[in-house]
């Protein structure tokens, strides 16, 4: 039988009960559309911090853990690494050293999350991320320094409900006012505060603590040696751009895996109601499966024409899931974009490739047993001829 | 069907099916239950009916005949062809070259229309459709169903299908057919009519064999076989 007769045969056989197998193949594509969704987000984050990160911020970033932490980088960077940095400056052609101190700022409410940057007033935010600008009021100055004064990220006055004038709570003591609000970057700095660094420091009780330094280069291309050069020279972490993202990329990998765990319970789920549903077909066709046999079909014929049916069944859920992916997609980035001006998630070619292809390897499978079942079948037996 | 498309070998010499010391002993528990007695028999071409009583033997003959069982002693040839040598695949392509099956239930296949349950062991062979189309559609009109085409089985009534499965069954040009109570579940005037139509291939150099437990089918045939008791014994 050739192959296009196979699977319009096995077409047919699905809709003979097309109330079940539309149950069926809507189970597959719920599983298969959480799992595009879940995997999506690693895949939005990952594009996100690729697209943002590589056009700013410091070229090295030296502390004495290093980025092990993510973000909210431990503040037990001495302030006098700034001083031996600086030593260095003119062998390693370093441009600027400039100290940071950064705090993650926590709530229930997701939309509330902000990461405090502590930046001497006088280096200003420019230093580290050269494209920003004021869209209200101004950036910090150096008459700032020890000031209760902030920069809000465009994004972050949105959803903390920040205007020029407002009075922000560092703590139960300690408040700032906001002198300036971003432009909208639609990055990471939309979502962050900009304080001078004796101010936060203070609030934070943390003088003379910093989270990192951060070092930019005359030449970015020399990034990788210099950092090499200080980490041994100083005995820190020193560690570029390159450096976070692939570490960056190692986190994410984990979260993947992780995200894939949960998903796989549902593409379980789903790859037994295909069992299910397959089983139940070749029951009911036992008989004409004998037929098939007595006519002259071979047993791998039946065999196939039931994995066919299985793999039909998954394809169509999968096709359908990585659809109802799509609209979830655009639901959580809906969500997202509003919370913190990103696309957390993504429907990248990598991501449909592999829904489709676990989705067929779950019909296969699910098919495998009853297509076993179906070809072993004695004649005499499926024929009810004993 | 040309056998020259199929993998199993093919049918020579004028005998084209024979049974030698052919028997069928099934296990029931601790003790043996003989269904077929030894059997050494030629069929001749045209129409054999095989009569007996319910539990005789008559279907375990057949279901060793066309290969589905294997005997327990003895051997069926069709031509030179022992059966019971053949691979299970093998055996199927043998009987999608020289067998054509009628079943007492037409066992259509049910998502299939008329037509196509007509082309099916055409598709099977991987014959092209325009010409399993022509050659279905002319079987179709020779038992009378054209116009009944497009239909699904349970749109037919049981008289129509199981003309369409003697469509199916003669498709393939097979040299042997064996049918299993064809008239057993059809009134009269129309068994009659699948009666007719059975014998006809028969006068053409088939082989065919009926198994009836109706002795006014049986008056139809060229040569009777009796069995009782898993003993057969021929007649006329």
């Amino acid at each position: 039988m050739k192959p296009i007769d196979l699977w319009l045969l096995a077409w047919r056989g699905l809709t003979r009960r097309p109330v079940r197998t539309l149950l069926t193949t809507l189970g597959i594509t719920v599983a298969v559309a959480s799992m595009v969704i879940f995997l999506s987000l690693g895949e939005g984050i990952r594009k996100v911090f690729t697209d943002q990160m590589s056009g700013i911020g410091p070229d090295i970033q030296v502390s004495l853990s290093g980025l092990s932490q993510g973000i909210s980088v431990q503040p037990n960077v001495p302030e006098s690494l700034v001083d031996d940095l600086q030593k260095l400056a003119p062998t390693l052609n370093i441009q600027s050293v400039t100290p940071v101190y950064m705090s993650l700022r926590g709530s229930l409410d997701p939309s509330q999350n902000t990461i405090l940057y502590g930046i001497p007033a006088a280096t200003g935010i420019q230093a580290i991320f050269p494209n920003i600008r004021a869209a209200q009021g101004r950036v910090l100055s150096p008459g700032d320094e020890q000031q209760p004064v902030a920069v809000v990220g465009a994004k972050a006055a949105d959803n903390m409900h920040l205007t020029l004038g407002s009075k922000l709570n560092l703590n139960r003591r300690e408040s700032v006012k906001v002198v300036g609000v971003l432009a909208d970057d639609s990055g990471l700095v939309d979502n962050m505060i900009f304080l001078p660094l004796k101010t936060i420091q203070r609030a934070e009780a943390a003088q003379g603590r910093l989270s990192m330094v951060a070092v930019k280069l005359n030449d970015a291309h020399e990034a990788r040696s210099v950092a090499d050069t200080i980490s041994k020279r100083l005995n820190v972490e020193a560690q570029t751009q390159g450096d976070f993202l692939s570490f960056l990329d190692k986190t994410m990998k984990i979260s993947d895996a992780v995200r894939f765990g949960i998903s796989l319970i549902s593409l379980i789920v789903g790859g037994l109601a295909v069992a299910n549903t397959v089983m139940m077909g070749v029951f009911e066709r036992t008989r004409e499966f004998g037929t098939l046999r007595a006519m002259g079909a071979r047993p791998a014929f039946v065999q196939a024409l039931v994995l066919s049916e299985s793999l039909l069944l998954s394809l169509v859920g999968g096709v359908g899931g990585v659809v109802l992916g799509l609209v979830g997609i655009w639901g959580v980035n809906a969500y997202t974009r509003n919370l913190a001006d990103i696309d957390a998630a993504a429907l990248t070619p990598r991501l449909v490739l592999l829904a489709l292809g676990i989705s067929l390897l779950l019909g296969l499978l699910s098919g495998l047993l009853p297509a076993r079942h179906a070809s072993r079948m004695a004649v005499t037996e499926a024929l009810g001829r004993v | 069907m040309n056998s020259a498309d199929m993998t199993a070998p093919g049918i020579t010499g004028p005998t084209i099916l024979r049974t030698e010391g052919l028997t069928r002993v099934y296990p029931s528990g601790e003790e043996q239950v003989t269904a077929l007695r030894p059997l050494t028999h030629i069929f001749p071409v045209g129409l054999t009916a095989v009569v007996g009583p319910s539990g005789s033997g008559k279907s375990t003959l057949l279901n060793l005949l066309a290969g589905f069982d294997t005997p327990s002693g003895g051997r069926v040839l069709a031509g030179d062809t022992d059966l019971s040598h053949l691979s299970e695949a093998q055996r199927a392509d043998f009987r999608l070259a020289h067998y054509g099956f009628v079943f007492q239930n037409h066992n259509l296949v049910s998502i299939l229309t008329a037509q196509e349950n007509v082309e099916f062991p055409l598709t099977l062979a991987g014959v092209s459709p325009r010409e399993r189309r022509n050659r279905a559609y002319a079987l179709l009109a020779e038992v009378g169903l054209e116009r009944r085409a497009g239909h699904l089985p349970h749109q037919l009534s049981g008289g129509e299908a199981q003309r369409v499965a003697l469509a199916r069954a003669l498709v393939n040009n097979p040299s042997i057919v064996l049918a299993d109570e064809p008239t057993g579940n059809l009134d009269s005037h129309t068994g009659e009519r699948v009666l007719d139509l059975l014998t006809a291939p028969a006068a053409q150099g088939r082989t065919t064999i009926l198994i009836t437990h109706d002795r006014d089918v049986a008056a139809r045939a060229n040569h009777v076989l009796h069995v009782r008791d898993g003993l057969v014994s021929a007649e006329g």
